[in-house]
């Protein structure tokens, strides 16, 4: 199991880096002289230009560049801030806290309600109770996230009144509406996974020989049935809190929640490099973290997959 | 010897779009106390559908009971609430199916497939019913039980996971075991320890077993009686010894000569010609005329009934209705 | 099947949107500026008097144009990429997939929106943007069927009578991989409409005044209080394609292979 454990965190380490290649490369590609965005058109000396260049070190080619950037993210400096010139992990880390909050909650809604709809909708295949709850789930994973946000807006805080439009404080109403936003359109998804998941499982003849069994249905849909679909819905569900700390960053814009997607959003438009490398960067590591504990997770439940590892290595 | 299970005119059809699809249709035998009795049939012919219908496994839609009793120790499964019928299962009947592998949970270690077996039906707390999971894995042959026990099935070989599942279904203490071709997917000396292993399960335990197989060597050497299906139907009865001896149906005696006798040399296998007819289209008169090497006029419009030839055996044929075929 | 109703509905919009709007999107008219869903403009109208159905409607053109050009470059990326992958060496398969891996590894909407920061903004960029960040998955799938289909008797057959290898991916893989493929791009559409939506939204996408349903909805932010029409229409129409198109790539699974249903 350890084994394992180190094989995916040293496979993951070439794809960081990948990654920050990557993302360093689109982040200079970006058009515009960042140094004369953030001066502004009224400074137009280019001495003064060059002069803040040169000490930004952008006067380097590219590559150089990047490999500084390297060096110094290794000792763990993620640069500062052009505009405030502050340390920018400053700003950074409690801003992925915050959009971390905001995409568990959504995460914890999306499975909390998602996996119990499948299940049932699994249970009564072809019922009324499961045609809806599959239309619904159709639809939830159909909509813009965005727009869901703003409809949510309109019909609670708008009209009804019940939370704030937007912005952040600790009090679970500023994130029930942007939750909400996020987590519905995955609990779409959950649901209809776990379902075609379950019923996968019950088709299968260990079911059957279960019921020969004469255990009882409880038994058997728990015990055995779920145990079995369980495992590919813990691979999906790792999967959307990624793609959730993603989405996160349409839902902050709309919702003004002050996470690492509109920091981010902030830095594109301020060609704050240091800013938007390192919030990127951040997220690509959650995801990759995220990816690995899933796997390990799969591992612990399904014993056949460390046999079928320790297979490909020796083949 | 005292019935234990009688099989009254049982008839299962499967509702496909096509059609209906009679895969057992108006089948009677019975299984006596601590006998093995063998049901035999091509693909096709019906045999695990019979086995499921006992059980009352059979997948609901499609197919349904649609006529019969089963009559097991005195009271008819078929009108029992599913509620009761759980008991039967597992408790007092018991089914072992074809591919161990698939059939075996492949995330709950094998100790505890038979634990749980014995928790339902014997009321055992867990602890007990581990020392009986140990029991029952010496008893099906598996030595180091201890560690057998905690395995998965993808660790264990082909001829051990079926001896897992004979242990799973022995669990319940069942006086009747269904084995549905239990040995097809094993190798050929594998088959032979776990055919050893069902005569014994018969004389220390006494259990009765209905034995479901394509395989005459093994009803040879196993059964006491047998059943021939074909199409659905029954079309031969007899004790073992006697069918050996004194088949009757051509599709039996088609059956007995496809097997290549050891001591004849010869190039081919003798196959039955023609093949198992389409369900949804079948002949009429006799089903078997198409293939049949004596059919006559007759057995095209005629539809032939059981009937015996002696008291414990039985044929549907013609050719034993009309004298002088 | 409403799915492939609607999806007929909007490709013939998209194709041919001047002949359905009863007004030119673009036209604005500051007279009859946010005015309510009415008789005569049955979205109503924006903030600069333009008719609100018209735009829709003209939005229509930009996401099938989006969704369908990145499905089509993914399929076709993802069919080479894939097929090699999965028929050549190691090394092939490696790079490819690691390469595919490292892209899979972030939240590819970002990336998405990090790219058209650094491509600018337009619908042909927006189109290389997302196809960028979403060919793994088809290459993926690919892959996964060129290994299933490597070891089935024809291709053996081909390979022992000599064919080469390109010719065998082209007449033997690729044909018989598309199917699941062609499920996963069905579903792809609505993702890139949904992504095109996204990137318009957050003013990254189109060029104003290009009609686009997610600029539409940023626009029309600042007057949701008193005017959230302008917010509602396109984004209603924006999920009725997205589910149409889920709905068909649903049918389209069950109809190819009923043992994928969901």
């Amino acid at each position: 199991m350890l084994r394992y454990i180190a094989k995916r965190l040293l496979i993951s380490i070439p794809v960081l880096i990948g990654l920050t290649a990557m993302i360093f490369a689109v982040m200079h590609s970006i058009p515009g002289d960042p140094v004369q965005i953030w001066l502004g058109l009224s400074l137009r000396d280019p001495r003064a230009i060059q002069v803040i260049r040169a000490r930004l070190g952008l006067d380097q080619p590219v590559y150089v560049q990047y490999f500084l950037y390297l060096t110094r993210l290794l000792q763990g400096n993620f640069g500062t801030d052009i505009r405030t010139g502050q340390p920018v992990l400053q700003e950074v880390l409690p801003a992925f806290m915050l959009t971390l909050e905001l995409a568990a909650t959504a995460w914890l809604i999306a499975i909390l309600l998602g996996i119990p709809f499948g299940i049932i909708s699994a249970r009564r295949q072809n019922s009324i109770i499961d045609r809806s709850i599959m239309i619904t789930s159709v639809g939830l994973s159909s909509l813009p996230n965005f727009w869901l946000g703003v409809i949510l807006i309109l019909i609670f805080s708008v009209t009804l009144h019940l939370t704030p439009v937007a912005g952040y404080a600790s009090s679970p109403q500023y994130i029930i509406l942007p939750a909400l936003a996020l987590g519905l359109g995955q609990l779409g998804v959950t649901a209809r996974f776990t379902r075609s998941s379950l019923l996968e499982v019950l088709r299968q003849d260990y079911i059957r020989s279960a019921k020969a069994r004469g255990l009882s249905e409880f038994k058997i849909t728990v015990s055995h049935a779920l145990k079995n679909a369980l495992v590919p819905i813990i691979t999906l569900s790792g999967l959307q809190l990624g793609y959730l700390l993603g989405g996160a960053f349409f839902v902050e814009v709309i919702f003004a929640w002050p996470g690492i997607g509109r920091l981010a959003y902030r830095a594109i438009t301020e060609r704050n490099y240091p800013l938007l490398q390192a919030s990127v960067f951040f997220v690509a590591v959650a995801f990759v973290v995220i990816n690995i504990v899933v796997d390990v997770l799969y591992a612990r439940i399904d014993p056949r997959i460390q046999v079928e590892n320790k297979e490909e290595e020796g083949v | 010897m005292s019935l234990l299970l009688e099989v009254s005119d049982l008839s299962t059809h499967f509702e496909t779009s096509r059609g209906n699809i009679k895969a057992v249709d108006r089948i009677s035998f019975s299984v006596r106390k601590g006998e093995i009795h063998g049901l035999v049939g091509e693909s096709g012919s019906g045999k695990s559908a019979t086995a499921l219908s006992i059980m009352r496994l059979v997948p609901s839609p499609p197919g349904r009971i649609v006529s019969g009793r089963v009559v097991y120790q005195g009271t008819d499964l078929l009108s029992l609430p599913e509620k009761e019928m759980k008991n039967y299962r597992g408790g007092e009947i018991a089914m072992i199916f074809q591919d161990p592998l698939s059939s075996l949970n492949p995330l709950i270690r094998i100790g505890d497939q038979i634990a749980e077996v014995a928790v339902a039906h014997k009321n055992l707390d867990k602890k007990q019913a581990r020392m009986s999971a140990m029991k029952l894995l010496e008893l099906v042959g598996i030595s180091d039980a201890e560690t057998r026990a905690r395995q998965y099935p993808f660790e264990l070989s082909g001829g051990m996971r079926q001896r897992v599942m004979i242990a799973i279904a022995l669990a319940g203490e069942p006086s009747l075991l269904i084995a549905d071709e239990p040995t097809t997917n094993l190798d050929v000396t594998i088959q032979a320890q776990i055919f050893e292993l069902m005569g014994k399960i018969r004389n220390e335990l006494g259990t009765s077993i209905l034995l479901i197989t394509h395989n005459l060597g093994l009803i040879a050497w196993l059964c006491e009686r047998v059943e021939i299906m074909y199409s659905g139907e029954l079309v031969e009865s007899a004790e073992t010894v006697d069918l050996f001896s004194h088949h009757f149906h051509p599709y039996t005696e088609a059956l007995l000569h496809a097997v290549p006798d050891i001591q004849v040399d010869s190039d081919r296998l003798l196959a039955i010609q023609g093949s198992v007819p389409n369900p949804l289209n079948l002949p009429s008169g006799c089903r078997f005329h198409p293939r049949c090497v004596y059919a006559k006029e007759i057995c095209k419009s005629e539809y032939p009934e059981l009937q015996h030839v002696d008291p414990e055996h039985s044929v549907r044929c013609l050719k034993y209705k009309y004298p002088n075929w | 099947m409403f799915g492939l109703v609607w999806i007929i509905m909007a490709v013939i919009l998209a194709i041919v949107p001047q002949y359905i709007a009863p007004y030119d999107p673009l036209a604005t008219n500051t007279a009859i500026r946010l005015q309510a869903p009415s008789l005569a403009h049955l979205f109503g109208t924006d903030e600069f008097g333009r008719d609100i159905l018209s735009r829709v409607i003209f939005g229509t053109r930009i996401s099938m144009e989006v969704g369908i050009s990145v499905v089509l470059i993914d399929m076709i990326l993802g069919l080479f990429l894939g097929a090699f992958a999965g028929y050549y060496s190691k090394i092939t398969d490696t790079v490819i997939m690691r390469f595919a891996d490292i892209m899979l590894a972030f939240p590819g909407l970002v990336l998405a929106i990090l790219l058209m920061a650094a491509f600018g903004p337009g619908v042909p960029n927006i189109i290389l943007s997302v196809s960028l960040v979403t060919w793994p998955v088809y290459a993926r799938v690919i892959r996964g069927e060129t290994l299933r289909l490597k070891r089935t008797v024809f291709v053996r057959a081909s390979r022992a009578i000599g064919m080469n290898g390109r010719t065998v991916i082209m007449k033997h893989i690729i044909p018989n991989s598309i199917a699941p493929a062609v499920v996963v791009a069905t579903l792809g559409i609505g993702y890139a409409v949904l992504a095109e939506a996204g990137i318009s939204f957050l003013g990254l996408g189109v060029i104003p005044p290009t009609p686009s349903w997610g600029l539409m909805i940023t626009e029309g932010l600042q007057y949701i209080l008193f005017d959230p029409y302008i917010i509602f229409f396109p984004g209603l129409i924006l999920s009725i394609t997205v589910i149409a198109f889920n709905l068909f790539g649903d049918g389209l699974r069950d109809a190819l292979d009923p043992s994928m249903r969901i």
